[in-house]
């Protein structure tokens, strides 16, 4: 990396966390320290939000699906702009008039403190895995390509991320993330315009995605019904929505992000513009991707993106079989691009014949490449059982590193440290919430003065960034990130939607019949993953269904009472 | 039960999300927009995907 890259890298990261702590600065009340003093406008929230769920997983990860499974991906957002409908209708009114610092504060008021504990524990679990992932992600970036220690780099990055968490509270995090959004974007729209440009010259932005559609990158829309695929319309419109709804109505790192709000008009604006944006960001996100893919069908890719592991099996005894995939991986590549430029070619001649030869010839090389690739990943993981055989994450870095020009590597590097830091500053800061407003102060310190409160806050986000810090180190056996952060969280999110929407709907049903309703459907989503090969977004599905028809159940076969008297 | 939450409680009104429902015209606009926008969407992917597979 070059020293402008050095410069561009640094200097951001440090602007990002100088302009934290100074918009940070003298929080002295528990409720400007987590809710910013629910002063903060529209523009704020929407891409507070936005940048809370777009990690640096989102700006690694999904070009890489692209590239390697098309923009399919792009499916799983679908039920998200309802969502946001539905919330704004519900849930933030609720939220607003009840003034609650988090999610499972209100939920005491619905079904008692054993529930709010329940509910409150099972986010401080996901939460606190799903942000030592997000922690970990820019840590495998240099590892991979600079040589770094990955865990120094997660310390370093958790410092910083710790640092001004800590000292500014919320207002920071919130105040940080809209530039760190804004950085990330146009990282990305940088590196979309500089694949473009590196095609060759005969090569135009239509012929790319005519090419990327050929084979099979383009394929954002599926109505195929079937449970077993992860990403089609029907799962993403109703796992989707059950996944946003929980995420957005009930997990704290984005409730605590609309909290703020200084109004409920100003919130719901929040969210509707997240709804609008969403699923646009995520396309153009994706599309980066299919863009990438074409730009490696006229420059030779390796034929695994993982260089640590390549070289690891080209050490071993395997070496020599892996040569051979990458000798016939190489042939395959020149094949292929003879046949892009006759397509492009073809397309531009208008001649339907050739267009049709040369797709067919196309689909029939990427088939044979894409089985030389899992050759070649099956032979990693023979070497190396503890090996990850995806190298989805690695593709956007490779393509990154090896092809940008100086000080726009350093711009790309920072725009992914920038939505790391920004995804784990709103998790910790979440987690730190949390556990002080829903477990400590409720359960031991009730009569604590404020400042006090404020105190513990910044003790329980060092002691929740440590406990990150330390997880991150042991993240790298999860396989691709973003299916892992997505995968946690809908082990849990089907059965806290649950009780949320009992809570908000089903009047009748008490504190004992939602405890058990979500016990029992938390239960029924762990079955589900250990002896169904059911695709991971039906989980919330599962969860949220079962936790809703269990606890009707129950509360029929109890005696008749008052919900709100019978609370303990 | 938790005395704030109840003097909360009390004070906010049932929190039932009818209460809480739609009032603002301006709101149903945007809800409608978003709708709208979404569908436009998912049929201009629809669209490409079947254009350029």
């Amino acid at each position: 990396m070059s020293s402008i890259d050095w410069f561009v890298l640094i200097a951001t990261l440090l602007a990002i966390v100088a302009y934290g702590l100074w918009k940070g600065r003298r929080q002295q009340r528990l409720e400007q320290y987590l809710l910013a003093d629910r002063q903060l406008r529209w523009y704020t929230i929407a891409l507070s939000v936005m940048a809370t769920q777009a990690s640096a997983i989102t700006f690694l990860s999904t070009p890489g699906q692209a590239y390697t499974d098309g923009m399919r991906f792009v499916q799983f957002y679908l039920g998200l702009p309802i969502a946001m409908v539905i919330l704004s209708i519900t849930a933030v009114p609720i939220y607003h008039r009840l003034r609650v610092f988090t999610a499972y504060e209100y939920l005491e008021t619905r079904f008692g403190p054993r529930t709010r504990t329940l509910t409150a524990l099972l986010f401080l679990v996901q939460r606190g895995l799903s942000t030592a992932i997000t922690l970990y992600a820019p840590a495998l970036i240099v590892s991979l390509v600079l040589g770094w220690n990955a865990q120094l780099t997660t310390l370093v990055i958790g410092a910083l991320v710790i640092l001004y968490t800590t000292t500014g509270g919320t207002k920071a995090v919130s105040w940080t993330q809209t530039h760190q959004l804004l950085i990330a974007l146009a990282g990305m729209a940088t590196a979309l315009v500089i694949a473009i440009h590196s095609l060759p010259p005969r090569v135009g932005l239509v012929d790319a995605v005519r090419v990327a559609g050929t084979m099979g990158r383009i394929n954002v829309i599926d109505f195929h019904f079937d449970v077993t695929t992860p990403y089609n319309f029907w799962s993403g419109l109703f796992g989707g929505l059950m996944v946003a709804l929980a995420y957005f109505g009930t997990d704290q790192s984005q409730v605590q992000r609309y909290l703020t709000g200084a109004s409920v008009t100003q919130s719901r604006l929040g969210l509707l513009v997240n709804a609008l944006v969403k699923v646009p960001m995520q396309f153009f996100i994706l599309f980066v991707g299919a863009m990438v893919f074409v730009f490696y069908q006229f420059v030779a890719p390796p034929v695994f993106f993982n260089p640590v592991q390549r070289a690891k099996v080209l050490q071993s005894a395997y070496g020599v079989e892996f040569r051979a995939l990458e000798t016939t991986h190489a042939t395959t590549f020149d094949a292929k691009r003879a046949a892009a430029t006759q397509l492009v070619d073809a397309m531009r001649a208008r001649d339907a014949n050739a267009i049709a030869r040369m797709r067919t010839q196309l689909r029939t090389l990427q088939q044979r490449d894409d089985d030389t690739r899992r050759a070649a990943a099956t032979l990693i993981r023979k070497n190396d059982r503890t090996a990850d055989a995806a190298d989805t994450d690695y593709v956007f870095l490779t393509f990154i590193m090896q092809n940008l020009p100086r000080g726009v590597v350093g711009l790309l590097l920072a725009a992914i440290f920038c939505a790391a830091m920004s995804a784990t500053a709103s998790g910790l800061n979440s987690l730190a919430s949390s556990s002080v407003v829903d477990i400590w102060r409720r359960h031991t310190a009730r009569e604590q003065s404020d400042h006090r409160c404020v105190i513990v806050s910044k003790w329980m986000t060092v002691a929740w960034g440590v406990f990150c810090i330390l997880f991150a180190l042991y993240a790298n056996q999860l396989g691709s990130l973003i299916v892992a952060v997505n995968k946690i969280g809908s082990y849990f999110y089907g059965t806290m939607l649950a009780i949320f929407l009992l809570a908000f709907y089903a009047k009748r049903v008490g504190a004992t019949a939602a405890f058990w309703g979500a016990i029992f459907a938390e239960a029924a989503v762990v079955l589900c993953s250990i002896f169904t090969n059911m695709a991971w977004l039906w989980w919330n599905v599962v969860g949220c269904v079962a936790g809703i028809a269990a606890a009707l159940f129950i509360e029929m076969l109890l005696p008749a009472q008052n919900p709100i008297e019978a609370l303990p | 039960m938790n005395e704030e939450f109840r003097m909360k409680n009390s004070e906010s009104g049932d929190p039932a999300p009818s209460e809480f429902f739609i009032r603002n015209s301006s709101f149903r606009f945007l809800y409608a927009g978003v709708l709208v926008a979404l569908a436009l969407e998912v049929a201009l992917f629809y669209a490409l995907t079947r254009a350029l597979s």
